[in-house]
């Protein structure tokens, strides 16, 4: 193994911190955090690296480090990334720094709590920077059991229910997964066998599967990773799991590892099971519409804030899924980059309500009301969230969302004509659900936090200090900047989308996508 | 007569003699010693294995006593593991000895006495030698499991294990004696040739399942599997875990030579038949395994869904099949023993194994919590846990053979699994504490923790090389 290759750098240096941090003595807890800080900021350092050097010219795998790991079954340790990984690596590294620098509030068992932070950075850099699909699923699962016992010890409120539920859930999808990518391998015959995403890749360009296997394998793929990203109806883990867990896991959760299922969707599914996705888009359709609209309308219901952030990530997903569904080459650049922007944005958002639980002791938006007054700083910065949230122009949801929404437009067949206009309808339900819904909701929640009188009780609440101030400062610069000049990130994926669009207009002529 | 294909299994048998002589020229109080005596011993039996005079160069590997007998990789692969086990059972057996009461000199030789079975049945090849092999692992173990005479749970356990394996090892010579009357013969190899130029006759039919019925108690799969809750519970800790991972496999390795040897002509048939059993042992292990408090009743039932799991990937038929099932025994031996030794430690301080006892385990035994938590992880497949790979490569052959129902109840099974393993570490990880006074443990105890641990982590990441000799072990079995 290459221990200089940049990829694998981003993924030990977490694993090789958390390891030391295990012959810690425990009562040292300053310094184990710092340590903590400290490997999670050489890996953001790392990841940022890897974007920056990634030659954005060259379409295929880049920073590649291969070793064979189980012969037999052609399976090896193989990183490299493409536009699309590199993005999410660096959305990884952000928010695993901005999520290991707010863990303040965590006040008892500091070494577990940060070891587990570290391993579950470890296993998402992993899972983005595998080319292996036997490790970019192993790498998921690391991640999970974390998730599990960071909820269940640090949570708050109904915090043992919440930690079953999220893992039964995410364990129950990524296992009907594990059964389509099994199921896929051992599609090939038996000679060309192999677990090597960018060999796959080949094979299927010029022997693509049958078509009625690509249509048995893709919904294992679509229900097992949709339930990863909270794809209606198997939603429920979501805002309970959200609402419950410390604020850094439901950052980092919210933040990046649900953008797993996603990924493994545009990058395993999409160029391997053309047909079977073709295929199947009608079901997902309806449920990512419902994702939008069911979800948004739920959150408008809600009286706890972790909650109505858990429901309207629910409905961000839903844009996601539109761009991946929309077939179109902007369609599925736009997925990508909601996918970093609501990355960035959920991570600030629960990061700040974790602020506010911390000063309140409550969620309940009927309870808060007039912080901004107490809190100038932190307000301002949920204000701004919200407003990121609401896909306002100026932060990084908004071009995404709106390439999401060109790329829909674009779609072949979900016209519709209404009067003497043609407009696609889908476009219209998702414009009605985010733009209207995700305002109404988002808005009226600010408003009773952040505005109105305040209540005498809230009145000696502290703002943020400097150091409190830096990863929601750190956030919110990456999401304006983003907002404001999304051509870096942009550039970086087009190659890697176009690939996959190309693979399936080579593999369905007939339902030719448009450019 | 060639005597050198027994020579692993006349050592091992040699080193229990050595134990039980030994003991009378120790001091009662060092005697509990002998078990590392012994552990150190079998470990250099295993290092011999490995020269090159054992597996190369013809004279052990082959078969011999008429054809009784198979020395084959599989059988070298088998032997290892039950060295392997048995040493860490040692071990684990010393740090145990002070609730044994006695005669620890005895304890020591029957894990030794009994590994010298498990031994015999790996190289199996005629069904005469299958009963005098299993009735030497299940003789030691009647003595085993009742050892702690003053616990009506140990004494409870022990008569229930004796009355059931005295049934099952009656179904079994019964069910030989039909074949030897229809076929004519004992050896595997001679009722192949029988069944592939007969069509099987419904006496032979009814003694290959009294055969296979008398398997599936050693198994402990559905039907058989009444006696495994209460033994399990019952019994010492290390008798438990070697019951767990010893009997299992010796069970196993029989069932595959039977299978694949003897009847490979009826193939068809048995693979309906055991896919059947995979399935039921898989739904009723997992759903019976939910509402138990007692953690080592709760690992009872989980053998049971794990003997299903690993028939699932006998029921695939196919040399990957087989394979999946080899490594998915080597991965839930260091699994077993890591739970196991936990709760050994734990034997001397907590009451009972009920799992209220094991609330705030995190906060008095850092080391125990952490080692409980691995190996839980690992039985309900979590990666990077050996177990997780062992069920990977099962899934992957019954997926490779379509058997979509069974890849549904496996999956159910799977996510059932993880919601009782899991109660164990929420108990362990946010339940408070009833006291808190730290719970000491022993350095050997310590290095066993740490090495079980290892292996299952170091075989979940590092999965090539066992695999890899599973495979071919099971290429030799599967021509």
């Amino acid at each position: 193994m290459d221990f200089l290759n940049i990829l694998n750098g981003t993924i030990l240096t977490p694993l090789v911190f958390a390891a030391g941090l295990c012959f810690m003595p425990a009562r040292k807890w300053l310094a184990i955090r710092w340590l903590a800080i400290l490997g999670a900021f050489i890996t953001v350092v790392l990841s940022g690296l890897a974007f920056a050097w990634f030659n954005i010219n060259d379409p295929g795998f880049q920073f590649v480090n291969r070793v064979t790991w189980v012969e037999s079954l052609d399976m090896s340790w193989h990183v490299g990334a493409d536009g699309i990984s590199v993005v999410m690596v660096l959305l990884t590294g952000i928010v695993g720094f901005a999520a290991t620098l707010v863990s303040w509030d965590i006040t008892s068992r500091q070494k577990e709590f940060y070891v587990l932070l570290l391993i579950m950075i470890a296993g998402a850099m992993g899972m983005f920077a595998s080319l292996d699909i036997f490790f970019i699923y192993f790498f998921h699962e690391l991640a999970l059991i974390p998730t599990f016992l960071m909820i269940g010890i640090w949570g708050s409120g109904k915090r043992e229910y919440a930690a079953m539920k999220t893992t039964l859930y995410l364990s129950a999808g990524a296992f009907v997964a594990l059964i389509g990518l099994i199921a896929l391998y051992l599609a090939l015959p038996a000679a060309d066998r192999t677990f090597n995403l960018p060999t796959l890749l080949d094979y299927a360009r010029q022997h693509p599967l049958a078509a009625n296997v690509q249509r048995f394998i893709y919904p294992f793929l679509l229900f097992g990773l949709g339930t990863l990203v909270s794809l209606v109806p198997f939603h429920t883990w979501a805002p309970i799991g959200y609402a419950c867990a410390p604020t850094a896991t439901a950052m980092f959760h919210a933040g990046v590892l649900k953008k797993f299922g996603l990924y493994a969707l545009i990058r395993i599914a999409l160029p391997l099971l053309p047909v079977g996705a073709h295929d199947w888009n009608g079901v997902l359709l309806v449920l990512l519409l419902c994702n939008i609209v069911y979800g948004g309308l739920v959150a408008m219901r809600q009286k706890d804030f972790n909650y109505l952030l858990g429901y309207s990530s629910v409905a961000h997903m839903g844009f996601a899924f539109l761009g991946i569904a929309s077939f179109t080459f902007i369609g599925l650049t736009g997925a990508v980059l909601v996918m970093f922007a609501h990355g960035i944005m959920a991570a600030l958002a629960f990061g700040l309500s974790g602020y506010f639980f911390a000063q309140t002791g409550t969620r309940e938006i009927k309870e808060l009301g007039g912080l901004c007054r107490p809190l100038p700083f932190v307000g301002t910065l949920l204000v701004m969230t919200a407003f990121a949230s609401v896909g306002l122009p100026g932060f990084a949801n908004f071009p995404g969302e709106l390439m999401v929404l060109f790329g829909a437009w674009q779609a072949p067949g979900w016209h519709a004509k209404i009067g003497a206009a043609t407009v696609s309808w889908p476009v219209l339900l998702a414009l009605w659900g985010g733009a209207v819904i995700g305002a109404v909701y988002m808005l009226r929640a600010i408003r009773n936090i952040c505005f109105g009188p305040t209540p005498a009780k809230w009145q000696s609440l502290v703002d943020a200090n400097i150091f409190a101030r830096v990863p929601y400062v750190f956030l919110l610069v990456v999401l304006i900047w983003v907002g404001c000049y999304p051509k870096p990130l942009v550039e970086a994926i087009k190659p890697a989308t176009g690939q996959i669009i190309t693979a399936i207009e080579k593999a369905m002529p007939a339902v030719a996508p448009k450019r | 007569m060639n005597f050198s294909l027994l020579k692993l299994e006349m050592a091992t048998c040699g080193l229990a003699m050595l134990v039980l002589m030994l003991e009378v020229f120790v001091q009662r109080r060092d005697r509990r010693f002998l078990g590392y005596v012994g552990a150190a011993g079998l470990l250099a039996i295993l290092a011999w294995s490995y020269c090159p005079s054992v597996t190369a160069g013809g004279f052990t590997v082959g078969s011999g006593f008429g054809g009784m007998w198979v020395n084959d990789l599989m059988a070298l692969y088998f032997k290892r593991l039950f060295l392997v086990g048995t040493a860490l059972v040692l071990v684990m057996s010393v740090g145990f000895a002070r609730q044994l009461e006695g005669g620890v000199g005895e304890f020591f030789a029957l894990l030794m006495f009994a590994c010298t079975g498990m031994m015999l049945t790996a190289s199996v090849n005629d069904f005469l030698m299958l009963f005098v092999a299993l009735e030497t692992v299940t003789m030691s173990f009647y003595i085993l499991v009742a050892w702690l005479r003053r616990q009506q749970q140990s004494l409870e356990a022990g008569v229930k294990y004796l009355i059931l394996g005295a049934l099952a090892s009656a179904f079994l010579v019964y069910g030989i004696t039909f074949i030897y009357g229809t076929t004519g013969t004992t050896g595997f190899a001679g009722v192949a040739a029988f069944l592939k130029a007969n069509a099987a006759s419904a006496p032979l039919k009814i003694g290959l399942l009294l055969v296979l019925a008398g398997l599936g108690f050693k198994i402990a799969t559905v039907p058989f599997q009444a006696w495994v809750p209460d033994v399990y519970q019952g019994a010492p800790t290390p008798v438990t875990a070697f019951l767990a991972v010893g009997s299992k496999a010796a069970g196993f390795v029989l069932l595959l030579r039977v299978l694949f040897d003897a009847l490979l002509p009826l193939k068809p048939t048995w693979v309906l038949l055991i896919g059947a059993l995979a399935g039921l042992s898989v739904l009723y292990g997992n759903l019976a395994a939910m509402p138990q408090r007692n953690v080592k009743r709760l690992l009872g039932y989980s053998s049971i869904s794990h003997a299903g799991f690993l028939l699932l990937g006998v029921a695939a038929a196919d040399s990957f099949g087989v394979s999946a099932v080899l490594f998915y025994l080597f991965a839930y031996l260091f699994t077993n023993l890591c739970a196991f030794t936990v709760i050994s430690c734990l034997a001397g301080t907590l009451a009972d194994d009920e799992r209220e006892n094991y609330a705030g385990l995190a906060q008095r035994s850092p080391l125990l919590a952490a080692a409980m938590t691995v190996a839980l992880a690992s039985l309900a497949g979590v990666p990077p846990m050996a177990g997780f790979f062992a069920k990977f490569l099962i899934f992957a052959a019954i997926i490779g053979q379509a058997k979509w129902c069974l890849v549904i109840i496996g999956a159910i099974g799977v996510v059932v699994s993880l919601y009782y393993y899991l109660g164990v570490v929420k108990a362990m990880y946010w339940q408070e504490p009833r006291e808190t006074a730290a719970i000491p443990v022993s350095w050997p105890m310590k290095a066993l923790l740490w090495v079980t641990m290892l292996a299952v982590v170091g075989i979940g990441v590092f999965q090539g090389a066992l695999a890899q000799r599973a495979l071919e072990a099971a290429k030799e079995l599967i021509k």
